[in-house]
């Protein structure tokens, strides 16, 4: 076990140096000029000059990544634009925020996710079967900033269940649910499809109809014989939107006011604001990875026969 | 055909991909409005409406004389609709045709060399893989603001530029399970060159594949380019962009002035979006257990 969380931690090294490399050329590279992207149309001559020293910009590539990794691994991403605030410490500040709204997500779409893909592969091709998943395909099929207003809409103008903005510091804990919803309507569906099709497969084998012919309990057999096979896909499912989680929440908590990273995302990426947008693209995929890496390993422990 | 009818499913995608697409090739013919203007396109000169004439046009709900209603300028949603519709499938067919101009190359030299341009491509892959998709295409796409002056362009490449990652995934993983065959043995040991092998022999049999991946890939890239759009990355206005659409008229949902300008738009995405998993998930049950496992879950 050692040695595979050992060696699987180690394969992510390259993947980070692509990630940060890429981070940025994208940032750096790319843009022509940073300094001028960075200033506008009509730039300060003075301030770009400071700003092209103050960068490195005169010296090489690659010698540039290195020293943006310096700083990087520092923690020194560098000073927004707009504001001057330090773009490391605001996105700390913010990730709270965003990592309640996501474990709320989460945790709404398996609790709705995995019953009703157990239902729809029980009562195959009834009417719960055909209407959980056309839900559930729907939910896959909205654009999610589509989904949040439209859940904005109903719930929160129109019924008055919800507040529409907020956060539960000033809105108390009502305020998580419609953005909580918005952000695991995806999950919930993939989740959902997946459970349905892992347990259709499982639910033909020899020992289930064992189980039955021995006279247990269904939901002894759906539960303990039947779910307990056919969960492995469905983490790889949970896990796997783990990643959508992350950039569905820079629409979702726009749409309502939820003061999280995604909300800084957005409005660096409506105001130019770079330093800040480099910053959220980057904390994005290092938390990424991580979770990936976390999950490979929660993988093994669940499943000892999972080769490198 | 014939797997079309054997799978509801795809069928029912196929109708839903094919009625939209028809809808926005021939969006000229099935409106008398113009997207830009709130006059019917039939009153030459008329374009620039007045102020007065903009106003008692603005915001009416959907009649007969306007399917969908008219958004804050007058402008008829019906007609708008049909005309993004024309800009989410440039996006789709233009950015998968990147992504394959890239992906199914690199898939083919990884999966058929292995080795060290295996360990290159896989390397790319992953890199590429662990960003969240949409975070990478907005990325690039504010990364090439002044690299490239259109908008629209933009929107093409940083799409084009993620997407290729699945496809070259999926290439790799079936050209290493084709090349066992014993027909590409027997064509390797006709001292046939690399390249022929690949193009006569490979791809021909993973057409199927990249297709399904291409058309999954398309309902991603309507999405891309909605969200993108949304954010004001994407068409300039008054390019009609159903992401935009949104953006502009949510703000009359919330004040009770008009939900029609929103939310068809938002419909018109989901509709096709799910016609293309549908197409795409049918056709991949259809095909191949295998690459199922390859596909799902991802994202």
């Amino acid at each position: 076990m050692w040695t595979y969380t050992l060696k699987r931690s180690l394969h992510t090294i390259p993947v980070l140096i692509g990630v940060t490399l890429l981070t940025f050329l994208l940032f750096h590279a790319i843009p022509g000029d940073p300094a001028r992207m960075m200033l506008g149309m009509r730039p300060n001559v003075a301030t770009m000059e400071m700003l092209r020293e103050q960068w490195g910009l005169d010296k090489p590539l690659h010698v540039q990544y290195l020293l943006f990794m310096e700083k990087a691994v520092t923690g020194d991403l560098g000073r927004s634009t707009n504001d001057n605030r330090v773009v490391f410490d605001t996105i700390i500040n913010r990730a709270p925020a965003t990592g309640l709204l996501a474990v709320f997500a989460l945790i709404f779409a398996v609790i709705i996710g995995i019953p009703a893909g157990i239902m729809a592969a029980v009562k195959r091709n009834s009417w719960v079967d055909f209407s959980s998943m056309f839900v559930a395909l729907a939910g896959i099929s909205l654009p999610i900033f589509f989904l949040a207003i439209l859940l904005g809409w109903v719930f929160a103008y129109e019924l008055r269940w919800f507040p529409m903005t907020g956060y539960i510091s000033n809105r108390g804990w009502l305020a998580i649910v419609l953005p909580g919803v918005a952000l695991g309507t995806r999950p919930m569906a993939i989740i959902a499809r997946l459970t349905r099709s892992s347990m259709l497969e499982v639910l033909r084998k020899d020992y289930i109809l064992t189980a039955r012919a021995k006279g247990q309990n269904e939901i002894i057999v759906l539960l303990k014989h039947a779910f307990r096979n056919a969960f492995n896909p469905v983490f790889t499912a949970i896990s796997g939107s783990m990643a959508g989680l992350m950039v569905g929440s820079f629409f979702v908590e726009f749409i309502f006011g939820w003061p999280g990273v995604g909300l800084l995302a957005i409005q660096a990426i409506q105001t130019r604001d770079l330093p800040m947008i480099q910053g959220t693209v980057l904390f994005a995929a290092l938390i990424f990875v991580v979770i990936n890496l976390l999950v490979d390993i929660g993988y093994r422990l669940l499943d000892p026969r999972v080769k490198l | 055909m014939s797997i079309l009818l054997k799978q509801k499913m795809a069928l029912v995608g196929a109708i839903l991909t094919g009625a939209l697409t028809l809808l926005a090739v021939f969006a000229p013919l099935l409106s008398s409005y113009r997207y830009d203007g709130s006059m019917p396109d039939s009153v030459e000169g008329m374009a620039q409406t007045d102020n007065a004439d903009q106003l008692r046009q603005s915001l009416q709900a959907p009649s007969g004389q306007h399917y969908l209603g008219t958004d804050k300028f007058g402008r008829d949603v019906f007609t708008r609709v049909l005309y993004g519709g024309r800009i989410s499938l440039f996006v789709g067919f233009i950015s998968q045709g990147i992504a394959l101009a890239i992906g199914v190359p690199l898939g083919c030299l990884a999966g058929y060399f292995r080795g060290k341009t295996d360990a290159v491509v896989m390397w790319l892959v992953n890199v590429f893989w662990s960003f969240p998709y949409l975070l990478l295409v907005l990325a690039m796409n504010i990364a090439m603001t002044h690299l490239i002056e259109s908008s629209i362009v933009r929107v093409f490449i940083a799409v084009g530029l993620v997407s290729w990652v699945l496809i070259a995934r999926i290439v790799r993983g079936q050209v290493m399970s084709i090349k066992e065959n014993a027909y590409v043995e027997a064509a390797r040991a006709f001292g046939f060159n690399p390249a022929r092998i690949i193009i006569r022999h490979l791809l021909p049999n993973i057409i199927t594949p990249i297709f399904v991946v291409v058309t999954l890939g398309f309902a991603e890239a309507i999405i891309a380019e909605a969200a993108l759009s949304f954010l004001g990355l994407g068409v300039m206005p008054p390019t009609p962009s159903w992401g935009r659409m949104i953006y502009e008229g949510y703000f009359y949902i919330y004040t009770d002035m008009g939900w029609w300008v929103a939310v068809f738009p938002g419909f018109a995405i989901m509709v096709a979006v799910l016609g293309l998993n549908l197409l795409g998930d049918g056709l991949r049950d259809y095909l191949d257990p295998h690459l199922k496992d390859e596909l799902e879950g991802v994202r």
